[in-house]
């Protein structure tokens, strides 16, 4: 089983960090109010609502400056009617979801695991009932078959708030078989997360670029 | 393997009396309606007994309020339900005064606090999720796995239906383990009154075979605590120098944790 003590998932976290610095990446390092030694990853990202590319890609070819993106998440910024749970998304264009994605130890599994929170400009949450709906596609047969068991609401165990999570019970498992397919051994810790991270981020739309393995 | 019966039996029966009130804001009645009183069991969810307690209030609140998922709040605190009865129970009352007074929302769910909570489904899966991780600390999570799911569904059923051999005929099988070696970490949580819990990594046995107890639990992750702080374990106070592999399987919660509940001194 591919699993991970805290030591090299923190060693990990660093790698990710100087990787994400060099490509112009957006991940920061945490701490815990209570303990600095207890630490997670963070990134945060708009995406226009029912379109999967976020914006910061949108704009990149363009122009990188501030007030361009100002100027897009103002025109994207109008509400939605109250969502209506059966509604399909894409009748209500034109609005951003803000993602905040952490990146945390899981002590009961021995691996990493995906939180995030997902909210509307007016700061209002979404439900897990429009998290699950904004699953990409490629994904939403595995989660709909077994979305109880898969992505859920529950507490971040850092902040002690609620945050959703992609379980992470079968993550060893499914790291073992990466690991010996990229005859990775699995302690190659400089690669664990990087590769768990594009197994797991696409889910919910954190998409991690190919860049990302040739550094 | 848990072989005190008596305790296990003992533990599973314990019930705290809760005095629920609808919240002022809520009513939409000249005066408020009567509170409801229950005896709820320490070891379940609250989302899970409030069934009568909302079919009561729903004729007092405006009925545009009739859809909106009902909360409770402690003295100010909104309850995480996710944590078992008992355990909010001798984080926020403590006994000090009986019945626990609580107060009905279905307003302004403090979505920055609390999970949501629509359907049974979420306290089951919750339920579920925790077992998991905590036989991934006690067995790799092998045990867990193995299981087919109809024994999921049997310790799910048991706890919900207050059958305590339906729901020990499975959870048996969690506590196994070597008598000379235990677990290999002893699943904890620990709750303060106002700040997030603290789950970190131990042992039962030392290298040299000695027993962990649970001074030396303290020790290692509360060092800061006062001289009068308590230490609540399924509403007791556990001698400090019990081991820490007899707790796990006797005083755990049916979700394989053992929750432990550090009071701070008042004032």
């Amino acid at each position: 089983m591919a699993c991970m003590t805290y030591e090299e998932f923190v060693a990990s976290c660093r790698v990710l960090l100087q990787v994400s610095k060099e490509l112009g990446d957006s991940w920061v390092m945490c701490h815990s109010a209570s303990d600095s030694s207890t630490i997670y990853l963070s990134k945060t990202q708009c995406f226009k609502a029912d379109m999967p590319t976020p914006i910061s890609e949108l704009t990149a070819e363009k122009s990188e400056s501030p007030d361009e993106i100002e100027k897009l998440i103002e025109d994207f910024t109008q509400e939605p009617e109250p969502p209506d749970p059966s509604s399909v998304s894409n009748s209500t264009p034109g609005y951003i979801i803000t993602y905040e994605y952490h990146i945390v130890y899981s002590l009961s599994h021995s691996v990493p695991a995906l939180y995030f929170n997902a909210w509307y400009a007016s700061g209002k949450l979404l439900t897990l009932q429009e998290i699950w709906e904004r699953v990409s596609n490629q994904f939403c047969e595995q989660i709909a078959d077994n979305k109880w068991n898969s992505l859920t609401q529950t507490e971040h165990p850092v902040l002690g708030r609620p945050f959703f999570q992609l379980h992470p019970c079968r993550t060893a498992e499914l790291m073992n078989i990466v690991c010996c397919e990229s005859e990775q051994t699995p302690k190659d810790v400089k690669k664990y997360l990087i590769s768990w991270l594009s197994m797991f981020g696409p889910v919910v739309g954190l998409e991690v670029p190919i860049t990302y393995y040739n550094k | 393997m848990a072989e005190d019966r008596e305790i296990l039996r003992e533990v599973w029966d314990g019930r705290v009396p809760v005095c629920i009130q609808l919240a002022s804001e809520d009513h939409n009645t000249l005066s408020a309606p009567d509170p409801y009183y229950l005896m709820v069991p320490r070891l379940s969810y609250f989302p899970l007994l409030m069934d009568k307690v909302r079919k009561h209030f729903l004729r007092f609140i405006s009925p545009d309020l009739h859809e909106e998922e009902m909360w409770l709040e402690s003295d100010g605190m909104p309850l995480k339900w996710h944590y078992p009865v008992g355990v909010l129970f001798d984080l926020h009352c403590g006994g000090s005064s009986l019945p626990w007074a609580l107060t009905a929302h279905f307003s302004h769910f403090p979505e920055q606090d609390l999970i949501r909570c629509p359907s049974r489904e979420v306290v089951e899966s919750h339920f579920m999720s925790s077992v998991k991780e905590a036989d991934g600390l006690k067995h790799r999570g092998q045990i867990i796995t193995n299981m087919q799911s109809k024994d999921h569904k049997q310790l799910w059923m048991g706890l919900c239906n207050d059958k305590f051999d339906q729901f020990w005929a499975i959870n048996c099988k969690l506590m196994e383990c070597l008598p000379e070696e235990g677990f290999k970490f002893i699943p904890f949580r620990i709750h303060f009154p106002c700040q997030p819990s603290l789950q970190r990594l131990i042992k039962p046995q030392t290298d040299d075979g000695r027993k962990v107890t649970l001074e030396e639990l303290l020790q290692e992750f509360l060092p800061r605590g006062n001289e009068g702080d308590r230490v609540v374990i399924q509403g007791i106070e556990v001698p400090r120098d019990t081991p820490l592999q007899w707790m796990s399987e006797h005083l755990s919660h049916p979700d394989n944790f053992l929750h432990i509940c550090h009071i701070p001194t008042q004032g």
